[in-house]
């Protein structure tokens, strides 16, 4: 149960079944048809829940990055209710690019929650032994990517110097 | 009537209208439960290979290293739940929020009603029946927990019997109540939220002059609080799950289980400080 949270937020499976109730049960308890009251209420929620979700409260970095994705995710899809609801487009309902523009912000959740399991576990195939060893691998990944650039450019750099040397060596031959 | 057809036929309307939502859908729920599928099948794959390596030659040392790095590998739990928070939420915005979505995301929100366990909506079944309402609705989504209440016993009696762990029972209440709580809440409440209206008296031909005041479910305008039924179904509520169900056993588990292994989790001060 609080196997995933750092000790010093063991706490933070109460907040966070606060925040659900309070996003589902507690905005449908000030829901109306007409008011604009629940969604507002939700966008803010969920601000606050992206500030909670900043702590870090997971032990895991990964595992914090997929909950601060969550929350921003959410977040945006109130302030769509929000626009929605204020008829802040007149075409919203009609549109389908609105539609698509919703489902798509939506998919950065699972997608982000899918790389990380996959890359996640891509590395702990390959002999991670810590949580944040996956991170570690990317980094490194990445580090010797830039390495190897960085190498290859000091080589041009130092072939177009040789070259410049030959030139300036031939020319004062001639000279 | 036109809204709870096509709310209820939310399957039915992705598969036809969009099949390209449907196929998105059919990929969120690969992730979700494709995953733990391949990583519980590797572990076992795993625990079977080591249980043979074991068998022929290994050190006792050895032996005791392997289970950990496999335990490693199943630490999926957080993004389960992560997941399954989020879709709760996000599910549950239709109703919450009073927003009527455009087409292609509405159709999606109808798909993950069932994370909510509003599975009956989605399969199409209150179209099949003229009379399903919200209150049929309201039993079918909390039958779930009690459901979940019997098997979550038999699971804990099997793990009881398999190793003694007292954290099991709360661990397991817990899981139900996360799983239970925001859905079964949200009906509830939904439930008890009765909207007054004017309207014409009986008998009576003109509204102006003659109209009188009645009360009905905001949710679901076709029932009215006055009625018998109702008052038969706010018995239900009141005994099944404001007293059996969700609401004493939710925060009770999670206060019990802060309790007892919350004081397991905090940093040991003594020990920091080097007073072992």
């Amino acid at each position: 149960m609080f196997e995933g949270y750092s000790s010093r937020y063991y706490w933070y499976e109460l907040a966070d079944t606060l925040r659900r109730l309070s996003l589902t049960a507690g905005l449908s308890a000030i829901s109306h048809m007409e008011s604009v009251l629940s969604p507002t209420v939700g966008l803010l929620l969920s601000l606050v829940s992206v500030h909670v979700a900043e702590w870090r409260p997971f032990k895991r970095q990964g595992d914090n990055f997929v909950g601060i994705t969550n929350e921003y995710v959410t977040t945006l899809l109130f302030l769509a209710a929000v626009l929605i609801k204020t008829n802040a487009s007149s075409q919203i309902h009609e549109d389908d690019v609105n539609g698509w523009i919703l489902v798509g912000i939506f998919s950065v959740a699972p997608i982000v929650a899918f790389c990380k399991v996959a890359i996640e576990y891509w590395s702990h195939s390959r002999g991670a032994e810590t949580t944040d060893d996956w991170m570690y691998y990317m980094l490194m990944t990445v580090a010797r990517q830039l390495l190897g650039i960085e190498t290859l450019r000091r080589k041009i750099i130092y072939l177009k110097w040789l070259q410049a040397v030959d030139e300036a060596q031939r020319a004062i031959f001639r000279n | 009537m036109c809204d709870k057809c096509s709310d209820s036929h939310a399957l039915r309307t992705a598969v036809s209208s969009s099949p390209t939502l449907f196929a998105f859908c059919i990929l969120v729920a690969i992730v979700l439960f494709g995953i733990p599928t391949t990583v519980l099948r590797d572990y076992y794959k795993r625990k079977k290979k080591s249980a043979e390596i074991s068998n022929s030659s290994m050190t006792n040392a050895s032996l005791k290293l392997r289970p950990k790095t496999l335990r490693k590998r199943l630490q999926l739990g957080v993004e389960f739940k992560q997941m399954i928070s989020f879709l709760q939420v996000i599910a549950s915005m239709r109703y919450t929020c009073g927003v009527r979505f455009p087409s292609q995301f509405d159709s999606l929100l109808a798909v993950l009603s069932i994370f909510d366990f509003d599975i009956y909506a989605a399969l199409g079944i209150p179209c099949q029946d003229k009379h399903f309402d919200l209150t049929n609705r309201m039993v079918y989504v909390t039958a779930v927990p009690i459901v979940l209440c019997v098997i979550v016993a038999f699971a804990h009696a099997a793990i009881s019997n398999m190793k003694n762990d007292k954290h099991s029972f709360y661990y397991s209440l817990w899981l139900k109540s996360f799983l239970t709580l925001a859905s079964s809440s949200t009906i509830l409440i939904q439930f008890w939220q009765c909207r007054e209206f004017f309207v014409p008296a009986p008998g009576s031909s003109n509204y102006d002059d003659d109209k009188m005041m009645a009360f009905y479910l905001l949710s679901d305008l076709s029932i009215d609080c006055n009625s018998e039924r109702y008052a038969q179904y706010s018995v239900y509520v009141d005994l099944d799950d404001f007293y059996i169900s969700d609401w004493p056993t939710a925060p009770l588990c999670i206060i019990l289980h802060l309790g007892q292994e919350g004081n397991s989790g905090r940093p040991n001060r003594n020990a920091a400080a080097g007073l072992s």
